[in-house]
């Protein structure tokens, strides 16, 4: 009783609102309760599964994420540079374009070109005209021919005289210069270097005696007959 | 359909076998119940189905911490009014708005929403409650739409009987103003 004279206790301050008819303006899709439950009950058990496996069980390698973080930044980069406006800050002679086109037909076609109904000249340096080079043939004639060959033999002749003196000069040099080394060689030196040999002959024969003491002071003479 | 009692309900709950049947009850019973009441507070169906089906997760996970100190269906729409609260100011944060206006960005949801039959009146009488500060409508559709008692709402929302009483008061002639302008149509 208390709770319906509280409940109704606004309908005297609000008697528009408390005349309208109480409805539920909203609507759901067709179906939608049947079907909640259902739905409720595979969100819970995703749900479950989600707490029951809560490590996913992928791994990324080592420092990963900071080797992505850069390679983002990186591409970030590039997408800028792309979005500069594309001038390379190379430009043409007025025309250019024109007159090379004109340029190339006239070079293959012949034909000229029409732009804006009058023609593009094209530039001296592209002028169609070609200079013939002259053709000289070199033995045309039977007289340059001979002299030719002839010349040809003196010039071998006079090579290999030349080359024949060189050789004999330089043998002259060394006969020479052998005979300059004999004078320059000091007389004492020479003397020395002969008795030097002599020494070795010395001592060569020294060696023999020494042999024939030995011998026979320890062998008899018996020994010696036996033995040749 | 007999509806099961939730005392029934608890008791299968707490047992491992009958624990899905349990629930099941329990989703078929409260779901329209809830669905409504976010649908009331979010305005836009996607958003609400979003919301009732994360209510329902949260009343599975914690069912079984539930004590009787208070009736279940009153704690279920605690939880579900939390989530609204959060999802309000979510949204509001979201869209770099004041925290106590989401009622323009409500109020086109209303306008655009395909899941809406009722009439210029009815239409207006929405419009009315978007303008109320967020607790104010809270309070209203508890009261006036689910015809919850003031107890209940007072357990639901952690607010006295006075203080609710004095907001839906607040709320009604609000309400009744914006309703009698005559210079607000749809």
């Amino acid at each position: 009783m208390k709770h319906d004279v509280e409940d109704n206790e606004w309908k005297l301050e609000a008697p528009y609102l408390a005349s309208l008819k109480k409805e539920n303006p909203f609507n759901v899709p067709e179906q939608y309760f049947n079907t909640l439950p259902e739905m409720i009950h595979n969100v819970v058990y995703v749900n479950q599964l989600k707490e029951a496996t809560p490590v996913s069980g992928f791994i990324v390698p080592d420092q990963y994420f900071e080797v992505l973080q850069s390679c983002i930044l990186a591409e970030n980069q590039g997408d800028s540079l792309q979005n500069l406006p594309k001038f390379e800050g190379f430009h043409t002679p007025d025309l250019y374009f024109q007159k090379l086109q004109a340029s190339i037909l006239a070079k293959t076609t012949g034909a000229d070109l029409f732009v804006n109904d009058s023609p593009v000249k094209a530039t001296e340096s592209d002028s169609p005209i070609k200079h013939q080079s002259k053709l000289i043939r070199l033995w045309h004639n039977d007289l340059i021919k001979y002299a030719s060959a002839a010349c040809f033999i003196l010039v071998t002749a006079f090579g290999l005289y030349l080359n024949q003196q060189n050789f004999n000069t330089e043998n002259k040099a060394a006969d020479m210069a052998n005979e300059q080394i004999l004078y320059d060689i000091n007389e004492q030196d020479i003397i020395d270097h002969i008795e030097g040999d002599n020494v070795d002959v010395q001592s060569d024969n020294t060696a023999k005696a020494d042999l024939e003491a030995y011998i026979l002071n320890n062998y008899s003479q018996s020994d010696l007959s036996s033995a040749l | 359909m007999k509806q099961v009692e939730d005392d029934e309900i608890l008791a299968k709950f707490s047992v491992e076998s009958t624990r899905n049947e349990a629930f099941n009850l329990l989703v078929t019973k409260y779901q329209e119940k809830i669905y409504w009441h976010i649908r009331r507070l979010v305005v836009d169906h996607d958003d609400a189905d979003d919301l009732v089906q994360e209510v329902f997760i949260k009343v599975w996970k914690n069912l079984s911490k539930f004590r009787s100190d208070s009736k279940l269906y009153t704690w279920i729409y605690r939880i579900a009014t939390n989530d609204c609260i959060t999802f309000l100011n979510k949204k509001k944060q979201r869209n770099n708005i004041p925290l106590d206006d989401v009622s323009d960005e409500l109020s086109e949801s209303l306008i655009a929403s395909s899941y809406f039959n009722g009439d210029k009146i009815q239409m207006k009488l929405q419009q009315a409650l978007l303008i109320l500060p967020e607790k104010q409508r809270l309070i209203f559709n508890m009261k006036y739409y689910d015809e919850l008692k003031y107890e209940e709402i007072s357990e639901i929302l952690g607010t006295s009987v006075g203080a609710l009483k004095a907001s839906f008061h607040i709320a009604v002639k609000k309400i009744e103003v914006f309703m009698l302008n005559e210079d607000i149509t749809f």
